[in-house]
């Protein structure tokens, strides 16, 4: 059997805010193949985001095991969960979080550099206008962020997630900035591109229709994750 | 690529943009290192000046001198065969115009001076020398004054007056003598004339023979060799100390004679550098703020590179690299600023200070500055780059406002983020100690620097503590406003140091300023006579006595007893057997030509003085000799009450047992270092000392009845020599003054850069102040409340880190007295809220008026 994407076995996450602490993900056991979309959705708070951070390794999960690309992350050190991100897996965020100084073609070109893959200057450079080709934005590689709109900043974040080939996408209310229609287009080119490459994807959102378009659904509520039984029509 | 090279690259391109947020810490670092590199360039300039012209300065290889007489005709022909000599002597006189008189610092030379360098006079063109100006002609001798001399006289140039019974004519004016910077300082106006003139005014002589006088002979030696000049001066001298065995001759060189001038400018520009160096490291608060107002603002910039892979160390080295080239800049535009205006400005300070300094440039003053300015931006940008480094990525998808969490004390402490700020901390230490050379001087001030570091920094925490402690007070702006002082991510703590520093700087150098003018002109004006008089006889001293009765310009008189002698031994020990005392005692015992010490005898306790051990003896005292001595003259000697000392008073040994120690200031009236008790000295032929005190307003009426008088005694004007003082000292403290003016400034720059800094969280304030209904006047009054409590409160702090700061410079390093001008301290605290106030609305009236339309609408 191919070794799962993610795999993740009793994990829970709680956090301490003043004196209380919060339990926000409880026993949460998942598990995601190589090329697979799956979608969570979930009320406000239920976790869903929390989930995504430990996976990405931003957040250290209190207890259980978190497995990304066969890599149990769950002990890793800040640096090594740096290193682990830039070699396996990309974020799309809602807010984009592209680096205002530097031009659509400098932000993709930065998820290279850090990823240090012994590429040129020139291959990096050609790689990103590639990626930016891919996307549409191939007449806007020179513009800051400030000079594109949301739907081109966020294609931008999209290049700049899948120039490094990850293993995983994790997508956090990719199109909670965008009004309906810009949205699904950046979906589709998502998912058109996740399936080119053979990138699993995780997909945050509280948007059922969006949620229909992935091949799997899951819903967290109160930090448990379960496998949706129907879809609820919008 | 490298990976480093990798790192270096991203940084170099996320380094574009509006680099006008970096103003603040590109001003902080060039201000403070312009300082430093204007104020080591003067003083390498001064010593390079000192080492070049020695020769010029000292006017001879070496200098030969006595302080009793002149050479004999043989002595004078043994110097000759050493190589051409030149004469000139010291010695002081009063030269009279009918009502009106000058006290004059007379300088007699003979026709080869001077051997090296010119007299500077309009009446002397070309470097010629004065010899045949100074000659007698039409029964007068020629004098090139010092043009004060003829206002005080009320004469031009060709005009005439007397010294005694002596015609001068004044035949030019003096604007310098080529040695004039190592005399130092004299009393009187200077005055060049012959060594023949001199010897033929017998009036003309020093109030204190042997302590104003010398005769010396400067000689360029004829077997000087440029390239081994000390075995030459070393020569000169053995072949003087030969052929003269008498002690009272004195050689000495051109290092002996730099080597006073040097120490002196040392002293000063070691003071200067110091001051500049408080400027840079206010300046280095700026750069703190700075640099943690850009990370705040990168924040999200840094998250995204973190989620995307970038480690620990990328972030460092990225951070470290934009600031280490930012500040480059700074520092570089500070020294190329420092080093250009210094190089103008030498021509004009040589001119001040009587010495040579063409324009130039000092690389090692230039690379000290270098060293100060990168130490002092690296120390204080690493920690808020550490910051960076542990910023969680996780923010990225929470919502946080403009502040960004601080790194915690057990995160500050931690090896690797405290380790290089320690180290840094240690090398500026060396380098400052490397740069002064004095270790006393640099261990005060790291003493100073840390204890006022902490004690601002305690301060601010404190406060906030103190005022969250406060129940809610009924009025909403006042609670709204302390509220703001100790809210998360207030700019408190950061506005008390900053503010705070500058502030300590500016009142240390006022106070210190003030006290010491008021030292001279006020304290010791008041306390001082108006002329000094020596050696006055009885019949003198009752004339005076009468005169003080009758003449209202008078105030007082004042005589004491005065004589001359030397100490034989303490408690038995000769005193060429005594070794290792300090300055004072070595100056007791006669110092190495076993000159005579002034002493008198008092029944009452002087004025201004204090018994510190033993006891006073009284009026009435009539038993065996007993001496009181300045207490630390007696420490000096480790002489204590009950101890033996014999003294030979005009070749009578007289033995006096130790009665007391006291404590007075030199400048407090009359002070003797030996006082005897009544009736010890009676019989032995002494003169009198007297204190001529004027009205105020009447030192020029007296001066001309003293002198009408008593023509052949010699007045100190002691007010004159204050004035003097005075004016040395106002040259000194405006160079202390623009320097630490120059602290002052950065301090305001810091203030500034802190208010810029925290415009966006003022700016999302005022909105949601506006939207919640409060009007513009609610927030400006809002802002106003907040900034005078913190003005007012680092304004506190910074009284009394200055007061304490100016006591000690005033009482340990200037030996003066201290007072504390209240009145003073409180204009400059007044001064400084209103500054704090009008800085930050300068820097955020913007913010203030914010519309929250337009604010919401970009959001």
């Amino acid at each position: 059997m191919a070794t799962p994407v993610i795999e993740t076995v009793n994990t829970n996450l709680k956090l301490t805010t003043g004196k209380s602490q919060l339990h926000i993900l409880k026993d949460v056991n998942l598990r995601v193949n190589a090329g697979e979309v799956t979608a969570v959705v979930g009320p406000s708070g239920s976790g869903k985001t929390s989930l995504l951070m430990v996976l990405a390794g931003l957040e250290k999960a209190t207890s259980g095991k978190v497995s990304v690309a066969g890599k149990d992350i769950t002990n890793l050190d800040e640096d090594q969960l740096a290193v682990f991100r830039r070699e396996t897996l990309s974020i799309v965020f809602q807010s984009f979080h592209l680096i205002p100084s530097m031009t659509a073609i400098e932000n993709v070109a930065l998820a290279l550099e850090i990823a240090e893959r012994n590429m040129s200057f020139r291959e990096i450079r050609e790689a990103s206008t590639a990626a930016l080709a891919e996307v549409g934005l191939a007449d806007r590689l020179n513009h800051l962020p400030n000079a594109l709109s949301g739907g081109e900043q966020q294609r931008v974040g999209l290049a700049r997630a899948m120039v490094t080939n990850p293993k995983l996408l994790l997508a956090d209310e990719p199109t909670g900035n965008l009004d309906q229609d810009t949205g699904a287009k950046v979906i589709d080119m998502m998912f058109r591109l996740a399936r080119d490459k053979h990138t699993a994807i995780l997909l945050i959102t509280h948007d059922r229709a969006l949620a229909r378009q992935a091949d799997r659904r899951l819903t967290m509520q109160h930090g448990h994750l379960t496998e949706e039984a129907e879809v609820v029509p919008a | 690529m490298s990976r480093l090279g990798n790192w270096i690259s991203v940084a170099l391109l996320d380094l574009k943009g509006d680099l006008r947020r970096f103003g603040v810490l590109l001003a902080c670092l060039a201000l403070g290192t312009c300082t430093i590199a204007a104020v080591g360039s003067v003083g390498a300039a001064l010593q390079d000046a000192i080492v070049r012209d020695a020769t010029k300065l000292m006017g001879g290889d070496i200098e030969v001198s006595r302080s009793d007489r002149r050479a004999s005709p043989d002595e004078r022909s043994f110097l000759e065969t050493l190589g051409p000599v030149a004469e000139e002597d010291d010695s002081n006189g009063r030269a009279i115009n009918g009502d009106n008189t000058a006290f004059l610092d007379i300088v007699g030379v003979d026709n080869d001076y001077p051997l090296v360098g010119s007299v500077d006079s309009p009446q002397l063109p070309n470097g010629q020398k004065p010899g045949d100006l100074l000659a007698l002609k039409d029964g007068a001798w020629g004098a090139l004054v010092n043009p004060i001399v003829l206002d005080r006289l009320g004469i031009q140039v060709g005009g005439t007056f007397m010294i005694g019974k002596t015609q001068y004519q004044a035949r030019g004016t003096l604007t310098s003598l080529p040695d004039g910077a190592a005399r130092g300082f004299h009393l009187g106006l200077t005055t060049l004339i012959s060594v023949d003139a001199l010897a033929a005014t017998p009036e003309a002589r020093p109030p204190m023979p042997g302590m104003l006088t010398q005769y010396r002979y400067k000689i360029v030696l004829k077997d000087m060799k440029a390239d081994d000049a000390i075995a030459a001066y070393a020569a000169g001298a053995k072949s003087v100390a030969d052929k003269f065995k008498d002690p009272a001759w004195v050689t000495r060189n051109p290092k002996d004679a730099a080597g006073d001038l040097a120490h002196y400018y040392d002293v000063f520009t070691e003071f200067l550098l110091i001051v500049g160096l408080s400027a840079l490291l206010v300046g280095g608060v700026g750069v703190s703020n700075a640099v943690s107002a850009y990370v705040t603002e990168r924040q999200r910039s840094i998250a995204t590179m973190r989620s995307l892979g970038a480690t620990s160390s990328r972030i460092l080295v990225h951070f470290l690299v934009q600031l280490g080239i930012l500040s480059m800049i700074g520092i570089v535009i500070g020294i190329a600023i420092g080093a250009v205006t210094t190089a103008l400005a030498l021509p004009l300070l040589g001119r001040i200070l009587a010495v040579d300094l063409p324009p130039a440039i000092y690389p090692l003053a230039l690379a000290e500055a270098l060293g100060f300015g990168l130490l002092i931006a690296f120390g204080f940008s690493y920690l808020p780059i550490v910051r960076a480094q542990k910023l969680r990525p996780a923010l990225l998808f929470r919502s946080v406002g403009g502040a960004m969490e601080r790194l915690s004390w057990r995160e500050a402490t931690k090896p690797q983020a405290i380790l290089p700020v320690l180290v840094t901390a240690v090398l500026v230490y060396l380098l400052a100690l490397f740069t002064t050379n004095n270790l006393a001087l640099v261990n005060w001030y790291t003493v100073g620097v840390i204890g006022a570091f902490l004690l601002l920094r305690l301060a601010g925490v404190l406060l906030q503590l103190v005022l969250r402690l406060i129940p809610p007070l009924p009025s909403s702006q006042i609670r709204n406003a302390l509220k703001a002082v100790y809210r998360p991510g207030s700019p408190a703590p950061v506005v008390i140091l900053s503010l705070g520093l500058g502030l300590a700087m500016l009142l240390l150098i006022v106070l210190t300023d003030n006290n010491t003018r008021s030292q001279l002109q006020g304290e010791v004006a008041r306390d001082a006579p108006t002329y000094l008089a020596t050696d006055l006889f009885p019949d003198e001293v009752d004339q005076l006595s009468q005169t003080a009765k009758t003449d209202p310009a008078f105030a007082k008189f004042v005589p004491v007893p005065s004589f001359s002698g030397n100490v034989v031994s303490l408690n038995g020990v000769p005193v060429d057997q005594i070794k290792n005392v300090g300055e004072e005692g070595s100056f007791m015992l006669g110092g190495a030509t076993n000159k005579p010490v002034p002493i008198t005898w008092a029944g009452d306790l002087p004025p201004e003085s204090k018994v510190i051990d033993g006891k006073w003896w009284g009026p009435d005292y009539n038993g065996p000799p007993l001496i009181s001595l300045r207490a630390s003259t007696a420490a000096s000697l480790n002489l204590k009450v009950g101890d033996k000392v014999v003294f030979d008073l005009y070749n009578q040994n007289i033995t006096a047992t130790l009665a007391n120690t006291r404590d007075f200031q030199w400048q407090s009236g009359m002070n003797f270092l030996v006082t005897f008790s009544p009736h010890a000295l009676d019989g032995l032929p002494g003169s009198f000392m007297g204190g001529v005190y004027a009205k105020p307003g009447q030192s020029v009426a007296v001066g001309r009845r003293i002198s009408q008088d008593l023509p052949d005694v010699t007045f100190l004007p002691i007010g004159d020599a204050l004035a003097q003082a005075a004016d040395i000292l106002d040259q000194l403290s405006t160079a202390v003054d623009v320097v630490g003016g120059l602290a002052v400034i950065n301090g305001l720059l810091v203030l500034a850069g802190t208010m810029a800094a925290g415009r966006a969280q003022r700016e999302a304030d005022a909105v949601i102040n506006k939207v919640l209904g409060a009007t513009r006047g609610d927030v400006i009054r809002a802002f106003v409340l907040e900034y005078s409590i913190l003005g007012a409160f680092a304004a506190v702090i910074a009284a009394v880190l200055g007061v304490i700061g100016a006591w000690a410079i005033t009482v340990y390093a200037l030996q003066v007295g201290y007072s504390v001008d209240v009145g003073l301290i409180l204009i400059v605290i007044v001064v400084t809220v209103v500054l704090t106030i009008a800085t930050g609305a300068i820097t955020t009236w913007g913010a203030l008026s914010t519309k929250p339309a337009q604010y919401l609408r970009t959001e």
